[in-house]
């Protein structure tokens, strides 16, 4: 099985303050692993050292067999935390960049969704609301055929129904070639698409394993152990 | 892919730019017609103060799209490399300097468009579209024959001066943007961008300063008596063509300076977007 994202020893410290502290992970393919951990342990982080927004203290970062730069992003697709879309633009635009830049990106699929959603391609991002407009980020970056997809909370902020799409979107263009790295706090609801889970905590990986293996291990679900690794 | 990103940049300045040149456009031709008219029915003094006040309302309009314009282009490049979008601008599958220059040259050419909306409404303004020929033949008028390059030299300045000082300010938003700060030390980064850009200013005045120095030292061999000297010539109907020889080799040594510290804060700027991004 190929190994799509490797760390190797990363550090990264905002001044003083240490967020990520020697993280070693491998992510095998076609997996869909969820990251982990309360505020502040560095999910975030870690995800934006994978897509290049950041670079690492120290340590060695592999996705997709290559270093962090133009070649890795052509293989990754990143759903940030916030809409990263100008409010200005209109639908119509943001499908047109993604066609430009991204070789893997499947327009017709991406119009199909949309036209599911009653997302009208003429609109503006700016007159839509803040679930709809997490939405159209998502059926954007899922409709690449990336071989790494990061999400980082892609269901934060937005009510039940629309997390039941966001799942049923992530599992309905999931490729089984690819791996899907998901953060979130809403592990209720992730849980039951997840293969592996990382529990991040202050910067370090507590736990990396198996939901199956988990569950038969502990006897209880990834949320219930979840509650009990960061008991406050 | 700069090609791509050239198209999306231009289309998103062009947006605001396009918009604000039209209705200046459309006030200074207004005003122009209101003169025209002025001019033609000299008995109506009220339609003389009307066109008087749209050419004044013009041309601070004309000022206003032109400063504008600037205005819109920093803050489009701060928005759009470090904020929100950001997020996707550093995500796509771009190296770092093509971003950079796909702002650098947009930018430009968005400024470009100002000044020649600019010149066209002053145009219309006056009613005479060619008036920037006749303040050409008028300045190479006044200048020796020797020295008809000056003008050339001084017009190719001010085209590398508003290049430069698009690379001057948004070096001074990258690196203000890129500056590492500790966990506990919360400055506002458009006040750091500001105190980079006064850093870079001061070096670049010292940078002049030495090159109108050195260039005394070279000619005159001494710099007081060499500056007195080279005052006096001004004056001096027959060596007036020196003086303006001067002039242009001051100029041309200031403007290889200003190139030189440009490309040094590309460079910069580009090793900070890939080494130093911190997109937090």
């Amino acid at each position: 099985m190929n190994v799509l994202l490797q760390c190797e020893g990363i550090h990264k410290s905002y001044g003083n303050r240490k967020v990520l502290e020697d993280i070693s992970l491998e992510i095998p393919q076609g997996r869909i692993i969820g990251l982990l951990g309360p505020n502040g342990s560095g999910k975030t982080t870690l995800i934006k050292l994978v897509s290049g927004l950041l670079v690492p203290d120290a340590g060695k970062i592999l996705a997709a067999g290559n270093q962090i730069g133009v070649e890795s992003k052509k293989r990754i697709s990143y759903l940030p935390e916030r809409t990263y879309f100008s409010s200005s633009w209109k639908v119509k635009e943001t499908l047109c960049l993604f066609e430009d830049f991204y070789e893997d990106f499947n327009r017709e699929a991406a119009e199909r969704t949309l036209q599911t959603l009653q997302i009208d391609l003429k609109s503006r991002i700016s007159t839509l609301s803040k679930g709809t407009r997490e939405k159209l980020q998502l059926v954007l970056v899922m409709s690449r055929e990336a071989e790494l997809y990061l999400l980082d909370e892609p269901m934060g902020g937005v009510d039940p129904a629309a997390r039941d799409f966001i799942l049923k979107t992530i599992l309905a263009n999931y490729n089984e070639q690819a791996s899907i790295l998901i953060s979130t706090h809403l592990i209720q609801d992730v849980e039951k698409i997840l293969d592996d889970v990382i529990f991040l905590k202050q910067g370090h990986i507590v736990l990396q394993k198996s939901v199956d293996q988990l569950r038969q291990e502990h006897k209880k679900s990834v949320d219930a152990l979840f509650r009990e690794v960061f008991a406050c | 892919m700069l090609k791509k990103l050239l198209y999306h940049d231009l289309k998103a300045e062009m947006r605001f730019a396009g918009m604000f040149a039209g209705i200046v456009f459309a006030i200074c031709v207004l005003s122009g017609v209101l003169k025209g008219v002025a001019d033609a029915v000299d008995t109506m003094p009220a339609l003389r103060y009307a066109a008087e006040f749209t050419m004044l309302f013009g041309g601070l309009a004309v000022f206003a799209m032109v400063v504008s314009i600037l205005i819109y282009l920093l803050l489009f490049y701060r928005k759009n490399l470090f904020k929100d979008e950001g997020y996707l601008m550093h995500t796509l599958p771009v190296t770092p300097g093509r971003l950079f220059w796909s702002k650098v040259i947009s930018s430009y050419i968005c400024l470009l468009f100002a000044f020649a909306v600019a010149y066209i409404c002053v145009g219309a303004l006056c009613l005479k579209l060619n008036w920037g020929v006749e303040v050409l033949a008028e300045l190479r008028r006044d200048l020796p024959q020797e020295s008809a390059g000056f003008v050339a030299v001084l017009l190719i300045y001010l085209f590398l001066l508003s290049f430069a000082v698009l690379i001057v300010i948004f070096s001074s938003i990258t690196i203000g943007n890129t500056i590492q700060l500790g966990a506990r030390v919360s400055v506002n980064r458009d006040i750091l961008s500001v105190l980079v850009y006064a850093v870079i200013y001061f070096i670049q005045q010292i940078a002049s300063s030495l090159v109108l120095l050195f260039y005394f030292l070279f000619r005159y061999k001494n710099l007081l008596g060499g500056f007195s000297q080279f005052a006096s010539m001004a004056d001096n109907e027959q060596v007036k063509a020196d003086f303006f020889r001067d002039i242009s080799v001051i100029l041309g040594a200031a403007g290889s300076v200003a190139v030189l510290l440009c490309v040094g804060l590309s460079v910069i700027s580009i090793h900070r977007l890939n080494k130093k991004l911190n997109m937090d």
